[in-house]
C-alpha cells in the first residue's frame, strides 16, 4: 500500500467529510424537524434535546392521512411488480439466450428498441387500456404496466449467456425437458443476478411516482410518494408533519440500501441500473 | 440424426414461444401497443368526450407555432439538463479523491449514495423546506454568514436553479459510483509509465485519466440527460411549473395537456417530440463519442 504524507490525508478527509456533510445535512435536518413540536419548527436550532423528542408528528400524520395503509400499498405494489418482472423476464430471457426459434433476433431487437422510448410516450394510450380493463384506481392498473419491461429481459439474457452450456447438457442426457433445465439449473445458478434485478426493480417501484399518480386517486389505494404529495398540497406549511411523512417514505428504501449495499453497488457497476 | 435434430428444433420453437408468452403479452399490451397507438393519436384531435377527428399534422404545427409555449418549456427543460455537466464535474472530483487506498472510503460511498435511493417526492419536500424563504436552513446559514437571503422558489430563474441544485444533489452518488468503477479499471502500469516519463500529475490526469474515462462520461451524460428531460415529480411538488411557468417542463406540459385539459392527441404529439429530441441528442452524443473515445 502506498504511503501518503499526513497533509495529503488531511486534505482528502477534509474534502470527503465536507461532501459527506452536504449529502447528509438535508436528510438530518428534516429528521430533526420531524421530531420537533410545530412551535419549535422555526426556532432555527440544529440539535435536538434528547429529553424532548416529539413523536407526536408521526402519530398526527397517520391520523391526517392513512400512512400505514400507504406503506402497505407501496409494499404490495412494489413486491408484485418485482415478482412478476423477475419471473416473466427470466422466462423470456431463457428463450432468447438458449432456444432457437424463427424471428428470435428480430423480436429481441424490437425489445431493445423500446428501451429508448420515454415513458411519457406510452402513458396516454396506456391510461385508456387500463381504463378499458376497469383498473383505474386499482392495484393491477399500477402493477401490470410496470411488470413487463424489456430491461429485465435484456439483463438476464446477458447473464444467462455467460453460464456454460455443459452444465445443462448432462441434464438433457438424463432426459430433462427445457423447463426443468430452466427451473433446476439456470435459475439456481443465476440467483445473484436475479437478486440484483429484484432489488433494483423493488426500489424503483417503491419510489415510482408518475404512473401511480395518474392511475390512483382513492385515498385508501395510494402509494407512499403519491400520498406524500396529497399531504404536501393539503398541509403545505405544516413542516414538522410533512417531514414526518417524508421520513416514512424515505427510511424503508434507505434501510434496504444499507442492508444490501454491496450487492447494489456491484449491480450498478455491472449493469448501469438506476 | 438430422431427423431427430429437426424434430428437436421444431419442438423447441413451441417451447420458446411458451417461455416468451407471459412477457410478450405484457410487452405488446403495455409497451409496443401503446407506442403505436400514441403515434396514431398524435394525428387526431381527441378530448375523450367526443369522437376523435383526424387532423393530419395540425397538432404538430400548433406545437411549433409561437402560441403554444413549447419553446419556453423546451428552454426550461434544457436549463434543467445543466445539472448533468455540473453533477459530472463534481462527481469526477469526488471519485478521484475517493479512489485512494485510505481508510473509511466505503462509508463515504454509502453516504453519497443515500439520496440516490431516496424517493424523489420525499426529497423534493425536504428541499422545499431547506429552501424556505423565511425559515429554511439555507437562508438561515446565509444570514449567519452575513449574506442577504434568497427567495429560492420565488422567481422563474431562482426556481430553475433550485431544481438544478436538488437534481445534482440527488444524483451525485450514482455518478460517483460509476466513475469510481471506471477509475479502478485503469491499469496502474499506465500511470507508472507516465511517472517514469516525468509527466506532471495534472498532465497524467489530462492525458490518461480523462480519456480513459470516455465510456463512463458518455454513459453518465446520456442517462443523466434522459433523466432530467423526464423530470416530473419534483416540479409538481416544489413549484407546480411556476412561478410564471418558469419551471414548466415538456413532461409537465404533456401531463397538463393530457390529464388537465384532456387534449389527448396534442399531448401524444408532444410526447413524440420529446422522444425525437431525446433520440437525436443521444445519437449525436454517441456519434461524437465514437470518434473520440478510446475503449480499452
Amino acid at each position: 500500500m502506498q504511503k501518503f504524507p499526513n497533509w495529503h490525508k488531511l486534505a482528502v478527509y477534509f474534502v470527503l467529510i465536507t461532501g459527506g456533510l452536504l449529502m447528509v445535512a438535508p436528510l438530518y435536518w428534516s429528521l430533526i424537524t420531524s421530531l420537533k413540536s410545530p412551535a419549535e419548527a422555526f426556532d432555527g436550532k440544529w440539535m435536538l434535546p434528547i429529553e424532548k423528542i416529539h413523536w407526536q408528528n408521526y402519530i398526527d400524520v397517520v391520523k391526517i392521512l392513512p400512512f400505514g395503509r400507504f406503506f402497505l400499498n407501496s409494499l404490495f405494489i412494489a413486491a408484485s411488480i418485482t415478482i412478476l418482472q423477475v419471473f416473466t423476464s427470466s422466462l423470456a430471457a431463457y428463450a432468447f439466450a438458449r432456444l432457437r426459434f424463427p424471428g428470435r433476433e428480430r423480436i429481441f431487437l424490437v425489445y431493445l428498441a423500446t428501451l429508448m422510448v420515454p415513458g411519457q410516450v406510452t402513458i396516454i394510450p396506456l391510461y385508456f387500456i387500463i381504463k378499458y380493463f376497469g383498473w383505474i384506481d386499482h392495484y393491477p392498473g399500477v402493477v401490470f404496466p410496470a411488470a413487463f419491461t424489456a430491461l429485465g429481459t435484456f439483463l438476464l439474457r446477458q447473464f444467462f449467456m455467460t453460464i456454460p452450456r455443459e452444465l445443462e447438457d448432462a441434464a438433457y442426457l438424463d432426459g430433462a425437458g427445457r423447463f426443468a433445465v430452466y427451473w433446476k439449473i439456470i435459475l439456481p445458478l443465476s440467483l445473484p443476478a436475479l437478486a440484483t434485478l429484484g432489488i433494483f426493480v423493488f426500489i424503483n417501484a417503491w419510489n415510482d411516482f408518475f404512473w401511480p399518480f395518474i392511475v390512483l386517486s382513492d385515498t385508501q389505494k395510494l402509494t407512499l410518494p403519491v400520498g406524500l404529495t396529497k399531504l404536501a398540497t393539503a398541509h403545505a406549511t405544516d413542516w414538522t408533519r410533512l417531514m414526518a411523512g417524508a421520513m416514512i417514505a424515505l427510511l424503508p428504501a434507505l434501510l434496504v440500501y444499507v442492508i444490501f449495499q454491496k450487492f447494489i453497488n456491484k449491480g450498478i457497476v455491472l449493469t448501469g441500473f438506476k | 440424426m438430422p431427423e431427430i435434430f429437426n424434430s428437436r428444433q421444431h419442438r423447441d420453437r413451441w417451447i420458446a414461444y411458451a417461455f416468451l408468452l407471459p412477457n410478450i403479452i405484457g410487452f405488446l399490451l403495455f409497451m409496443l401497443g401503446p407506442i403505436i397507438a400514441s403515434l396514431v393519436m398524435s394525428l387526431f384531435r381527441w378530448d375523450i368526450f367526443t369522437a376523435p377527428t383526424f387532423i393530419d399534422w395540425d397538432n404538430f404545427s400548433e406545437i411549433f407555432s409561437g402560441r403554444s409555449g413549447f419553446w419556453l418549456y423546451l428552454q426550461n427543460t434544457i436549463f434543467f439538463s445543466l445539472s448533468v455537466p455540473l453533477g459530472l464535474v463534481l462527481a469526477l472530483f469526488l471519485a478521484i479523491i475517493l479512489n485512494q487506498p485510505l481508510r473509511g472510503m466505503g462509508i463515504f460511498k454509502t453516504v453519497y449514495f443515500l439520496p440516490v435511493v431516496s424517493s424523489a417526492i420525499a426529497v423534493a419536500i425536504i428541499w422545499q423546506w431547506l429552501l424556505n424563504k423565511d425559515f429554511g436552513v439555507i437562508n438561515d446559514l446565509l444570514i449567519k454568514c452575513g449574506f442577504p437571503t434568497v427567495d429560492w422558489l420565488g422567481s422563474p430563474l431562482m426556481a430553475k436553479i433550485s431544481i438544478v441544485l436538488m437534481t445534482v444533489w440527488k444524483g451525485l452518488g450514482y455518478n460517483v459510483l460509476i466513475y469510481l468503477a471506471a477509475l479502478q479499471s485503469i491499469p496502474d502500469e499506465l500511470y507508472e509509465a507516465a511517472h517514469l516519463d516525468g509527466a506532471a500529475s495534472w498532465r497524467r490526469f489530462l492525458h490518461i485519466t480523462l480519456p480513459l474515462l470516455g465510456p463512463a462520461h458518455l454513459f453518465l451524460f446520456i442517462t443523466g440527460f434522459i433523466a432530467t428531460f423526464q423530470l416530473f415529480g419534483p416540479i409538481y411538488v416544489m413549484t407546480q411549473g411556476g412561478p410564471l411557468k418558469g419551471t414548466w417542463s415538456l413532461v409537465y406540459e404533456i401531463w397538463w395537456k393530457a390529464f388537465r385539459e384532456f387534449r389527448m392527441g396534442y399531448a401524444a404529439a408532444l410526447s413524440w417530440i420529446l422522444f425525437a429530441i431525446i433520440f437525436v441528442v443521444t445519437l449525436a452524443q454517441w456519434r461524437y463519442a465514437e470518434r473520440k473515445i478510446y475503449y480499452s
